[in-house]
């Protein structure tokens, strides 16, 4: 069939969809892959076309045609050059073809078919190729990602969340941080994404005329059934759907919640969320105990509250009371995290804080997220020999306690002996209750302010629950039935058992004597907070009296879909967690493993080729002994992988890699980093005598690329260069750094110099020769643009173009501070420079520059004294302590914010972009210009902290050793 | 909410393990693992103890014997480790690097290990789920003992469906892979000269040992405190938090001299593992060896093979892909059934390499 004849099929085939869709209410819009064609047809019309772009120009009479054309290399599309793919499998449309031709078909096809129009960040960056990814529904490497998060959010199906497509493509985008990055744009169009996703688990419904064309849904689930895992995911989330659908389950909605305010409604649900965290207490010696913290998992509040989701995806958080060293991105979104407390915290506080602060979190975690208020707080030691907290304040007959207060005259209280926590801020005492209790032990009970437990015991019969305080306090899943066992320690007459003050859900009975266990068997609960509620009924006159209650938590299960189980002893900490193949090979992705000191860890890197899947590279990297921090790794990797010619060759053809790593029993993983698609990227090739480097454009745009060529010795001059794009260009034989530049996008490349030029350890290095700078806020903006542009560079070649890269960014962190701090300073630097020996006599130089009075000394002394202590602390702690250094010596109060700006601008100049928005950093700049004294007591606190800590292997980006942001 | 008596409590939860209520009951085999491998998904990494008083509580009001319930809660306990659905490991904490020096349990790895007879192995627990398979599976696993097992359907490649399904294959050799043969006399001497390069002993609190004059047939009753007694031990520590640490003690008069902790020759293996190697070494040089039964049940080829005290997890695995584990009775610690075809083998086995002797011959 030519392609007049596919023109006027597919004309008739879109009309008739878009009118058997104009009655529909939600206006479904119409999708190119819904053409209707099999996979012959497909075939068929792929050669038209192909037969058509090498004779001239495509017509716009056979739209329709290329349109399909467009959409169905979209739906084999797996996130890497699309254009170039396109290019390829259509001869003659680099000569004849036009890509805004193909957009303008797509918009005209929208306006006459109502077909879908893409929508997203994504969206508004790539205007071309958006259309036919979008129009392709679901290309075929992101179906298995879908099923694999509707698996995941199974358990969390309700009927109000299956009824709405908006509300579903919310929840698969809360759940798909571990997708690669083409999935994550797929999901910044919720709707879209919902929309697919009821038609997957709706199948039947869908295959009588739902919102997809059949027969498309059918090639998609046909496409996405090709491996057995997809299979049964998809599966097990489908029968999930169906069973809520029937069971009509939906999620408790108090009917106090209608009356309250927006605000306290939000309080509600939090509380609902049961993210409050609670304390253990951990034996380390006959009488002494750690303070744990155990943060739960904080993902639910992602699901309640998206607008919160970037601060707990994104963002460390520090725990009140811990060490100070912030916990990785991420941690807090999994279960059993236990943090040590070396202080009581103020019960005013929020135990955790995020250093992006947020709010909108801020203000949910005050609802849940304080230590409770004391005086007193008591602990229930178990068989394991651990202490959990009670919240109740109950104590039994026969147990033992930990009680903690705020004064210390506990351990004097009767019934109690002394005892300690390694915490400061409370005092401790161990209580033992004795078996029966007297009279004067009741009173001295009441007196520590304590209760003894009333006359009726529940516990959890048969099915472990998630948790249980021992107490009144238990955990379960959503898809538990939950029995609990009740018994009374004296005879009792009618008793009224009542859940959620639920008439529906009420019980009377009247114990049997005999046998005074009674056991009860829950429905399955929604996630929430339940309770039960014991009643003593003792005659028809007199008042119920409430005998006891039990409080039950139901949270949704987290179901496994591969890779290393949580609480195994391989715990992976990646960050991001799923980072690009650029992440990986540039070393900004953060990549730890924590694992028992007796195991080590194997890792195998494969590099697979973007066009065919195939892998061109495969490398077993040495073991690692656990643990792994990320400078190790990173290390490891560049000088096992990243540094080596064939590595880096295979690099620029490569797709996407896969990190396998292996430790033995503790199991295994595989990571899959994926390019990330960039509208333009340097390749570089490096070949025996000569390397070159290639500039691929993949925009869709016909604005000419601006290039230009930094060199080492003169890091912030540039000489402008004439490049075309895909066409190979020479490095210049004394390398440097090569930026291309268009709209908003940017990517650049430091290249070393040949091999003929290295004659001596002395060409390693560089000395570069900076331009003459005013003392101003706009130069040293300058300077910081350039530190950013440098340090972000992609790096290929050997260990040179690290090396150079790093006096290029010592001479420009050199240079800011000298302008900010003035020419002493600056000599001071050089001196510190030339010096060598012990730690505080090297730091002399510099702390005479400091002389603000500080106590009885100066601040340059106390700061030279400190860095030894500093060195052992994290950089929060550090950043606190020099903040506080910093008000004492009545230079500036309140100035964490600032001191944190210039430690961070003189050690990794990178990790700028975290601290604050480019305003924010001009306005931190004209600051430390007013307040100098803060800048030379960064640089100094840098240098003398680099000076204590052992050397560790060079990090691109990373000027002084022991600061990792 | 409604209320239920005993046995519906029993049969719900057996129901919730994917066990079936008619032919089994909350204090099998089967149903302990499967508390303790739910248990463990909430709360590991734990100290054993946790997770044993975790399905001990759970079952109060449904057990008669609560004493001895717990007791083989925690037998089960041990042969889940020596199986590989848990890990014994030091204490992996992101906080401290350094460890804490506190063995915990933690859960395996999803994995399996492929039988000669094209059966898989389940091995590994997942949290917050009864199988690492989708609940489309689940009625094909078959549940004997604290083993999981899968069958291949016809025509089904299980080893790749395993695969695809995120379950990492683990060969039988390494999976079951054994010390090298050694007699029973070297293994004695090599510990002995391990334990005098150790330095001199402190005081060691929470000590117990085994006495090896009392009976090799009665495990548990071969444990007692150390008091008064001299010479060399298996022995093991309280912790106060943790699992107990074993460990090779040279007492006089009750009071420590020298001690080796165990592992002693592989930091990855596990404590108990040489400890129970190297009491049988001393039961077998000491004139009272260790023993086993064999018996042959009138209405099977099959033969079951009695032990009455523990033996390291590399041989339990052996017999785990070749036989089954069973509830041996007979006073027994644990038993297996061993098809016809392997008994010679096996008896030559555990004679050469465990050192036992078969209790007949005892007689």
């Amino acid at each position: 069939m030519d392609l007049v004849h596919w023109q006027d099929r597919l004309e008739r085939h879109f009309s008739h969809l878009r009118d058997s869709r104009s009655s529909d209410p939600e206006s479904h819009p119409v999708f190119a892959l819904e053409h209707g064609l099999d996979s012959a047809e497909i075939e068929d019309l792929q050669s038209e076309i192909r037969r058509q772009a090498k004779r001239g120009p495509p017509s716009r009479s056979h739209r329709l045609a290329w349109i399909v054309y467009a959409t169905e290399l979209g739906y084999a599309y797996e996130g890497h050059e699309y254009w170039q793919t396109f290019e390829k499998s259509t001869p003659g449309w680099m000569e004849h073809g036009d890509r805004n031709w193909l957009r303008d078909c797509f918009f005209k096809f929208r306006n006459e078919y109502n077909g879908v129009t893409p929508t997203g960040k994504w969206a508004d960056h790539f205007t071309i190729i958006c259309w036919p990814i979008t129009h392709a529904i679901l290309p075929s490497d992101l179906q298995s990602q879908l099923a694999r998060v509707l698996y995941r959010i199974r358990h969390r199906f309700d009927s109000d969340l299956l009824h709405s497509a908006d509300r579903l493509g919310e929840a698969v985008a809360q759940f798909s941080h571990d997708t690669t990055s083409r999935f994550q744009n797929l999901v910044q169009h919720p709707f879209l994404v919902g929309w697919v996703a009821k038609a997957l688990l709706f199948q039947e419904e869908h295959k009588t005329g739902g919102v997809i064309l059949p027969a498309a849904l059918e090639r998609i689930v046909a496409d996405l059934e090709r491996t057995q895992r997809a299979r049964h995911w998809l599966k097990g989330a489908a029968d999930s759907a169906r069973d809520t659908t029937v069971r009509g389950l939906r999620r408790r909605a108090p009917a106090e919640w209608r009356e309250a305010s927006a605000l306290d409604q939000d309080r509600e649900i939090v509380v609902n969320l049961g993210i409050e965290p609670d304390l253990v207490l951990r034996p380390v010696s006959e009488d002494a105990w750690d303070v744990l913290l155990r943060i739960r998992d904080l993902s639910p509040l992602i699901e309640r509250f998206p607008e919160v989701r970037q601060t707990l995806t994104e963002s460390r958080c520090t725990v009140a009371g811990s060490s100070g060293r912030p916990l990785a991105r991420r941690r807090v979104l999994y279960p059993g995290q236990q943090i040590q407390l070396r202080r009581w915290p103020s019960p005013d506080r929020v135990l955790l804080s995020f250093d992006r602060p947020c709010r909108i979190l801020e203000g949910l975690l005050r609802t849940e997220c304080l230590l409770r208020r004391g005086p007193i707080w008591i602990f229930r030691i178990t068989a394991d020999g651990n202490a959990h907290e009670i919240r109740t304040l109950r104590v039994r007959p026969g147990c033992e306690y930990i009680v903690l207060s705020k004064a210390p005259v506990i351990a004097q209280a009767p019934l109690t002996s002394p005892t300690s926590v390694t915490c400061d801020g409370v005092h401790a005492a161990h209580l033992r209750v004795p078996d029966p209790v007297s009279a004067r032990a009741a009173n001295a009970i009441s007196e520590l302010g304590l209760q003894q437990a009333r006359a009726i015991d529940f516990w959890p019969a048969g099915l472990v629950p998630k948790s249980w305080d021992g107490e009144g306090q238990c955990e379960w899943l959503s898809v538990d039935q939950p029995c609990i066992a009740m018994r009374c320690d004296h005879e009792l007459g009618e008793i009224l058992l009542e859940l959620d003050a639920d008439p529906a859900q009420t019980i009377r009975m009247v114990p049997d004597s005999r046998s005074p266990t009674v056991f009860l068997r829950f429905p399955q609960l929604p996630p929430g907070k339940h309770q039960l509620v014991a009643y003593a009924l003792p005659s028809q006159q007199s008042e119920a009296q409430r005998l006891g209650q039990l409080d039950l938590l139901v949270r949704p299960p987290r179901p496994w879909t591969g890779g290393v189980a949580e609480r195994g002893g391989l715990v992976p900490m990646v960050d991001p967690e799923t980072p690009s193949l650029q992440d990986v090979w540039e070393g900004r992705a953060q990549i730890a493993l924590c694992g028992p000191p007796s195991h080590s860890v194997h890792c195998v890197v494969s590099l697979f080729q973007t066009s065919s899947g195939s892998r061109i590279l495969k490398r077993g990297l040495p073991p690692l002994p656990l643990p792994v921090d990320s400078t190790l790794w990173r290390g490891h990797f560049r000088q096992h992988i990243a540094d080596h010619p064939d590595a880096q060759n295979a690099y620029d053809r490569a797709g996407w890699c896969t990190l396998g790593f292996t430790a033995d029993e503790l199991g295994s993983f595989v990571m899959r980093c994926e390019r990330e698609f960039t509208p333009i990227r340097w390749a570089y090739e490096c070949g025996p005598h000569q390397s070159h480097l290639r500039l691929l454009d993949d925009r869709g745009s016909d604005q000419s690329i601006h290039v230009c060529q930094h060199e080492f010795e003169t890091p912030d001059r540039h000489q402008e260069l004439r490049v075309e794009p895909e066409q190979p260009l020479t490095p210049n034989p004394k390398g440097g750094m090569y930026v291309a530049q268009c709209e908003s996008y940017q990517s650049a490349i430091i290249v070393p110099p040949s091999s003929s030029r290295l004659t001596s350890f002395a060409d390693l290095g560089v000395q570069p020769k900076l331009t003459p700078r005013n003392r101003t806020v706009s130069d040293v903006m300058e300077l910081l643009a350039l530190m950013d542009l440098w340090s972000r560079s992609r790096l290929v070649g050997d260990l040179r173009s690290l090396l150079k890269q790093r006096d290029v960014l010592m001479a420009l962190a050199t240079e800011t501070f000298g302008l900010l701090a003035g020419a002493r300073w600056r000599a001071a630097e050089s001196q510190f420079a030339d010096t060598h020996g012990p730690t505080d006599s090297r730091l002399k130089s510099l702390a005479v520059e400091i002389p603000a009075r500080y106590g009885r000394g100066s601040l340059g002394a106390v700061l030279t004294t400190d860095c030894p202590e500093l060195a052992r602390r994290p950089i929060q702690a550090r950043v606190d302590a020099l903040a506080r250094h910093v008000s004492r010596a009545n230079i500036v109060r309140h100035a964490r914010s600032l001191v944190e700006f210039a430690l961070r601008m003189a050690s990794c100049p990178q990790s700028l972009r975290d601290w604050g928005a480019e305003a924010d950093r001009e306005s931190a700049v004209r600051s430390l210009l007013e307040a100098p004294t803060i800048a030379k007591a960064a640089r100094l606190v840098i240098m003398g902290v680099d000076l204590c800590i052992p050397s560790r292997p060079i990090v691109a980006g990373l000027l002084y050793n022991g600061w990792e942001w | 909410m409604r209320e239920i008596d005993a046995s519906q409590v029993n049969a719900f939860t057996l129901q919730a393990l994917g066990l079936d209520p008619a032919t089994a009951d909350i204090s099998c085999v089967e149903a302990m693992a499967g508390c303790l491998r739910r248990a463990a998904g909430f709360l590991a990494p734990c100290s054993p103890r946790t997770l044993v008083d975790a399905v001990a509580q759970a079952s109060r009001g449904l057990v008669e014997d609560e004493r001895e319930f717990r007791d083989d809660v925690q037998d089960t306990l041990e042969a889940l480790l020596a199986y590989g659905d848990f890990l014994e490991l030091e204490e992996v904490d992101p906080e401290r690097p350094g460890g804490t020096h506190c063995r915990l349990v933690y859960l395996a790895p999803p994995r399996f290990v492929m039988r000669h007879t094209g059966v898989a192995l389940l091995i590994g627990t997942v949290p917050e789920e009864v199988l690492p398979l989708p609940p489309t599976m689940a009625h094909r696993v078959r549940h004997a003992s604290y083993v999981r097992s899968l069958a291949p359907e016809a025509d089904e490649d299980l080893r790749q469906l395993l695969t695809e399904l995120g379950l990492d294959e683990m060969s039988m050799e390494r999976w079951s892979r054994a010390p090298r043969s050694e007699k029973p006399a070297q293994h004695v001497e090599r510990c002995n000269n391990a334990l005098d390069a150790s330095p001199r002993s402190g005081d060691l609190p929470g000590l117990s040992l085994i006495d090896p004059a009392l009976p090799v047939t009665y495990y548990r009753g071969r444990w007692v405190e150390a008091t008064i007694q001299t010479g060399r031990f298996v022995a093991r520590r309280k912790q106060r938090y943790g699992a107990d640490r074993w460990c090779y003690v040279g007492l006089e008069r009750g009071e420590p001299a020298r001690s080796l902790d165990f592992p002693n020759d592989d930091p990855t293996k596990r404590g108990c593992d040489e400890a129970w190697r190297l009491q049988a070494a001393i039961d077998a040089t000491s004139g009272t060896p260790q023993q086993f039964r064999v018996l042959r049940p009138r209405v099977s080829d099959d033969y079951v093979l009695q032990f009455f005290s523990p033996v390291p997890m590399w041989a339990r695995r052996r017999w785990d892909a070749i036989g089954e584990p069973m509830d041996g009775g007979g006073g027994c610690l644990f038993a297996y059934r061993l098809p016809d075809a392997e008994i010679d083998e096996e008896l030559s086995y555990i004679t050469n390499e465990l050192w036992l002797v078969d209790a007949e011959s005892c007689n």
